[in-house]
């Protein structure tokens, strides 16, 4: 303790172009875990950490990337904001060599502002490969700026950088005398002026003229004019496909697991009381959800490697011409796959629509794309009622959420006040390969969220539900009679025309508002485990109901945490609460549909 | 010198940006992310429908909207 009250505090801030590698360099500075991503927009707040280093405690601050200190877009202003208000230690930029040029037009905006700075060239060895030199030492000696050259991603020199970041922070800030020049006639800075320079000066130290690029040979068939969206397709297919197939099997694993524990639990001669708490509350609660956790880390581990390759930023420009037509831009792909994984982030994401109605737009459609917390769902109901066509099934489902979300963003580019178009000019940043320890942590970190929301969130609602099972004291445990039987009960007039008017259904649907994994984690706790939920569920619902009560998980409302993020990101509530409203709405039309255009052709 | 927009550059030409016709905002950006009077400019491809067009400038690789690149003046060059 008395060390670090030694300790010199220092502030130290992460600033650079989208896709340079701050978010990298920040883990390997302070052995921290964020998520790294190549697609600009990859963070959208400023995250923080820290490190004693040498006697100093160093911290720390990764901000959005961003082209100019100028913002853009909600993302960008986190920096324009910092920048303004704060004042660094030391500002480090981290600039990708394989496009210096373009990124030190930020540089120039940053000296201007007279900070101490070091910049820390990224990528070297991707432009050794492809054949660019960058002349580091002289390149420093012309911008009078200290330059350590590292690889983010593996913390090579790190130390170099942070000796640096000391040896800097004890210095006078100044402006170099060049820049006198630049801002001689008007007092700020221009594009134009900065870019003379940097031709005149910076050139004959950096030669990109024999750069081969790997990307542009790769995009020539991702991108191909006629294979572009049949590939894309296949991609999301191939996701999809791989996350159902290479699940299965671990899910029944851990199934059987749960199912075991339970039978070793129910043979340990508890109290009743104690043995129903543990055996159909927890295990057939919590234990049905927990199973699922491998279908979770391989969903995003998948989604990690769509993000981290470079394809996820592509998918803009796929898109854009169709998308248009219903009244948003390319733009709003991104957080709709994301919403694939968890609508949450996805929902943050919007940062980077920079048109406000377009953001709205974006925001309120994300909970149609869904997440991986319905995924479970699907997976219980396709396996015990399609056996043979599960995967289908599941893909239709996640389609037509698709295709609500298109509907809904014409209606609403419709609905809401139009306000200027915005160009849409996106960076394409090369494709980069996926390492195996970003998208692992990627994928662990969500499985782990998921363990964790096992053991509050989804814990705490079947603990409810099980005292509502139990209540009042002697009646037959979760039946009509119980508590939860007479609320559901109140509920199921809505659902009957949809096919799925046993209270069970009702009620898993309430409970799941506070996280779609409680819709099962319900149903296996009233019926007391995940393998009778097999048997049971066909007695209550009819294969044609399932599928009605799918569509309706698909699209019904927004969790709990989703909500509060609309919230958060649209500074109102009315938007939340249109959002119950719309998706509560578009489920039940949808949901009724379906049940009676089947019911209508002979399935039951 | 024959002036065009970026827009009419057939794939695989380069031109060099003279001026720049959007609204200060785009062009800010525009140029932030390398595409300033004076640059050189390859079309690298256009996205399946056509639109949006993919550029190179100082290394990087750029979309924009074909109605943007309209508004981009460049000068051919040749060779």
């Amino acid at each position: 303790m008395d060390k670090n009250i030694e300790n010199k505090q220092l502030n130290v801030v992460l600033i650079g172009n989208p896709n340079t590698g701050k978010t990298s360099l920040l883990n390997a500075l302070t052995g921290m875990s964020l998520h790294v991503g190549n697609w600009p927009g990859k963070t959208v707040e400023k995250k923080e950490g820290s490190i004693n280093y040498r006697g100093y405690s160093i911290n720390i601050i990764d901000l959005p990337g961003t082209y100019s200190i100028a913002p853009y877009s909600e993302e960008e202003k986190v920096t324009f904001e910092y920048l303004k208000n704060e004042e660094p230690d030391v500002i480090v930029q981290t600039v990708d060599v394989n496009a210096l040029e373009r990124n030190l037009f930020m540089t120039i905006e940053l000296l201007a502002l007279g900070k101490r700075m070091v910049l820390a060239f990224n990528f070297n060895e991707e432009a050794q490969r492809r054949g660019i030199i960058a002349q580091a030492e002289e390149i420093s000696k012309v911008l009078q700026v200290p330059i350590v050259s590292v690889e983010a991603n593996r913390g090579k020199n790190k130390e170099l950088l942070l000796d640096e970041i000391i040896k800097v922070s004890q210095k006078k800030a100044t402006i170099p005398d060049y820049m006198r020049e630049l801002i001689k006639n008007s007092n700020e800075i221009h594009h134009d002026e900065t870019f003379k320079f940097i031709k005149e000066k910076i050139s004959p130290y950096y030669n990109t003229s024999n750069a081969v690029s790997l990307t542009d040979k790769i995009d020539s068939v991702l991108l191909n004019k006629y294979a572009a969206l049949p590939i894309f397709i296949l991609i999301m297919f191939l996701m999809f496909a791989t996350t159902f197939i290479l699940s299965t099997p671990l899910v029944d694993f851990t199934e059987g697991l749960f199912a075991q524990l339970g039978k070793i639990i129910d043979q340990k001669d508890l109290p009743q009381f104690l043995n129903s708490l543990v055996v159909e509350g927890i295990i057939g609660g919590v234990g049905t959800v927990l199973a699922f956790a491998p279908l979770i880390f391989i969903l995003f581990l998948l989604i990690a490697i769509l993000e981290d390759s470079g394809y996820l930023g592509r998918t803009v420009i796929i898109v854009d011409r169709l998308f248009h037509k219903f009244g948003i831009s390319g733009r709003s792909f991104i957080p709709m796959i994301l919403g694939f994984g968890c609508n949450v982030p996805a929902i943050m994401a919007t940062r980077t629509i920079r048109d406000k109605k377009e953001r709205i737009i974006a925001i309120m459609i994300n909970s149609f794309m869904s997440c991986g917390a319905r995924f479970p769902v699907y997976m219980l109901f396709g396996t015990v009622f399609f056996p043979k066509t599960a995967m289908f099934v599941i893909m239709l489902l996640y389609l037509v959420g698709v295709l609500v979300a298109f509907v809904a963003s014409w209606l609403l580019s419709k609905l809401i006040k139009t306000e200027e178009q915005h160009a849409l000019i996106i960076e394409l940043p090369p494709y980069r390969f996926p390492t195996l320890k970003n998208t692992l942590k990627h994928a662990w970190y969500h499985t782990t969220e998921f363990v964790k929301k096992a053991g509050t969130i989804i814990f705490a609602s079947v603990f409810v539900i099980w005292i509502l099972s139990i209540l009042p004291l002697g009646v037959e445990y979760g039946s009509e009679a119980s508590l939860v039987g007479q609320l559901g009960k109140l509920l199921t007039p809505i659902f009957k025309p949809l096919g799925f008017g046993d209270w069970r259904f009702a009620i898993s649907l309430i409970f799941g508002f506070f996280a779609k994994e409680v819709i099962i984690g319900t149903l296996g706790t009233i019926y007391g485990g995940d393998k009778l939920l097999a048997t049971m569920l066909p007695q209550n619902i009819t294969p044609l109901g399932a599928l009605s009560f799918l569509f309706f998980v698909l699209l019904y409302v927004p969790c709990a945490a989703t909500l509060a993020v609309i919230k958060k990101e649209t500074n109102k509530w009315l938007y939340a609460l249109l959002q119950v409203m719309l998706s509560l709405s578009t489920a039940w039309i949808i949901s009724f549909t379906v049940y009676q255009i089947g019911l209508l052709l002979g399935y039951r | 010198m024959k002036t065009k927009t970026l827009l009419q550059l057939q794939i695989g030409s380069k031109g060099i940006i003279k001026e720049i016709l959007t609204d200060q905002v785009t062009k800010e950006r525009l140029e932030s992310l390398g595409m300033i009077s004076g640059s050189e400019v390859k079309v690298v491809r256009n996205a399946p429908f056509g639109c949006p067009r993919i550029y190179k400038t100082l290394n990087t690789a750029i979309a924009i909207r074909n109605e943007t690149a309209n508004q981009v003046i460049v000068e051919e060059s040749h060779g």
